[in-house]
């Protein structure tokens, strides 16, 4: 049984080379890597605050973060804070086989990128137009006194402290649909912290069987595709309600 | 017996006071924390006793190791990476907004629990990572210093001596069991399998962790880590300390709890994040930590870890993996029963 799913719409292209490569026997792994770098070093997709062409912080650099897991073996790579290179998840996989430590950050892991043979490139070349001119924005905003000083906030902030993607395949564990257990764990949440603070979060899920799931606190395209399906469908995700 | 220097009279109170505390709910607040770190639950406890809240207390127990550098693995002038500096992983979470302020690869700051919490309190972040969170951490009015000591320059030095063994260096050239680096990449790995988690030589000697979990006395939790991270490692190295649910987690309307070992393989199983949950369904924390400890057993049999946890009706427990070299874990607790922190030892299993 192969399957795949990813997050917004701007996955579909990914989703597409992954059926491929699964289809031709590709391992897991490989195929993520390969679909997620087109991705990632794609100046286009850099406008949803992935790799190349991206929003910088606050110091004008783009820095980026990812990880990779293997479920057979419970390996797993990560990298954070990485300036210069166009295909993050590509460097937390070489973390994940080549390194005995799990997480990298900063300088860092720029260094093992470079001893890994990964070109690492100037903030320049990562930058595209619109992320020079979102950044020059920021900049003058700054100048200004009624200027907000939040360039691009990120949920990942609030996301992180729930551990929501664990939560879920635990509930899977013990028997949840995909679907039940990113419903169950997105209420959770939403209860926890109320209403009118709740943040931008979108979950999705697969499971052995192939049969997938999400759920969101606000309306949430996500792309899925299963063996034996001819296309990718693609999905829209309701926010929650409570 | 006699060669533990343990009594039998003494064994037979402790066994008692286990099952007294284990068992049964003990009275709030409670202060737990890993390893025999006294200082560390004497501080928090005074932290409460003097008014403070429940993050108040963990931050200035951690920050107490972090003084005090317990046994070294903890704060400045501890576990030089690679090129000889110590960089410092913390993080604290307030359990009743699940808030959560974390800092990692934190270089030339001592506090870093202290920065941590400004993390949380003055930035919507969660997690600072290398040269940045120090820049954030001077903005906050923390000290920029050294954090080398005669100490770690010599651990360093004796490391540099042995040609850089042992170093967490694998698939690449010149030979790692050999020799130091400057490393490159070898052109192909023989074998993707052939380092498994089950090989890795951490242990006890070279890295724990403090992890504290505070009840106050109307159940809320927080909980927080500090640690220096493993000796030697990789530069830009994070380990399992600053991340909620691995290093430690926090839930008002459950409990806490925090892990210590080998982070680069606890932070793949959230820990932390699991045995809360074990608790959430009701299971006993003691039980609730054997699950955790079991589950990552399946995957990597000689891993070394241990994990600490209480829920909000004052009950605790704790759990570790046994391995050689690593049979009982040690770990501290705090309660209105008790007038001093008292040292608990579990059998790992």
């Amino acid at each position: 049984m192969a399957a795949a799913a990813g997050t917004w719409a701007f996955s579909l292209p990914a989703l597409r080379k992954m059926r491929e490569l699964l289809l031709r026997g590709a391992d897991a792994t490989d195929c993520v890597q390969e679909a997620m770098a087109a991705i990632e070093n794609d100046e286009e997709t850099g406008s949803y605050v992935v790799g190349r062409g991206g929003y910088p912080n606050k110091d004008g650099l783009i820095q980026c973060d990812a990880a990779v897991m293997e479920g057979h073996s419970c390996h797993f790579g990560a990298v954070a804070a990485l300036s210069g290179v166009g295909t993050p998840l590509a460097v937390a996989r070489k973390v994940m086989e080549r390194n005995t430590h799990s997480f990298l950050v900063g300088d860092g892991a720029a260094a093992f990128a470079r001893e890994q043979g990964f070109m690492v490139e100037d903030n320049e070349s990562m930058m595209t137009e619109r992320s020079a001119e979102v950044y020059k924005e920021y900049l003058e905003k700054k100048k200004s006194p009624k200027g907000h000083d939040t360039l691009a906030t990120g949920d990942g902030d609030q996301i992180m402290c729930f551990c929501p993607c664990f939560h879920v395949v635990l509930l899977m564990k013990q028997g949840l649909s995909p679907m039940d257990a990113c419903q169950t764990v997105l209420e959770d949440i939403l209860q926890r912290v109320g209403k009118e603070n709740m943040f931008e979060l979108g979950i999705i899920a697969v499971n052995m069987k192939g049969e997938a799931g999400a759920a969101s606190s606000m309306p949430f395209p996500y792309c899925v595709w299963c063996q034996g399906q001819d296309s990718i469908e693609e999905l829209m995700q309701q926010p929650c309600k409570l | 017996m006699a060669r533990l220097g343990i009594a039998p009279g003494r064994c037979f109170r402790l066994l008692v006071l286990l099952l007294v505390l284990g068992v049964r709910a003990a009275p709030l607040p409670l202060v737990l924390n890993t390893w025999a770190f006294r200082r560390a639950a004497e501080t928090a406890w005074c932290t409460l006793q003097s008014g403070g809240s429940e993050l108040d207390a963990v931050e200035t127990g951690c920050g107490q190791c972090e003084i005090v550098q317990c046994d070294g693995s903890v704060g400045f002038g501890g576990s030089p990476d690679e090129h000889g500096e110590t960089t410092l992983d913390a993080m604290i979470m307030d359990g009743n907004t699940m808030e959560v302020g974390s800092v990692a690869d934190l270089r030339h700051v001592k506090n870093a629990i202290g920065v941590a919490r400004k993390v949380m309190q003055h930035t919507k972040h969660t997690l600072l990572v290398g040269e940045s969170a120090s820049l954030f951490a001077v903005s906050m009015g923390f000290p920029y210093e050294d954090l080398t000591t005669q100490n770690s320059l010599s651990i360093y030095l004796k490391w540099l001596n042995q040609s850089c063994q042992p170093n967490y260096w694998k698939n690449v050239i010149p030979d790692p069991s050999k020799s130091c680096g400057p490393y490159k990449r070898a052109k192909e790995l023989n074998n993707r399998k052939e380092w498994s988690i089950s090989q890795r030589k951490m242990n006890i000697h070279n890295h724990d962790t403090i992890g504290m979990i505070v009840i106050g006395e109307t159940g809320n939790v927080a909980a927080g880590t500090s640690t220096n991270g493993a000796t030697h490692k990789i530069q830009g190295r994070v380990g399992d300390s600053p991340i909620a649910g691995a290093g430690a987690y926090a839930d008002s309307t459950v409990g806490g709890a925090a892990a210590t070992g080998d982070g680069d393989v606890m932070m793949r199983f959230l820990p932390s994040y699991q045995a809360v949950e074990y608790m959430r369904m009701g299971i006993d924390p003691t039980i609730a930590c054997q699950k955790v400890i079991s589950r990552i057993q399946k995957y990597a049999p000689e891993f070394f870890g241990a994990v600490i946890c209480a829920n909000t009706t004052g009950s605790y427990g704790a759990a570790c993996n046994k391995i050689p070299g690593f049979r009982q874990f040690h770990f501290m607790v705090y309660t209105p029963l008790l007038s001093q922190p008292s040292e608990q030892v579990v059998d790992c299993i």
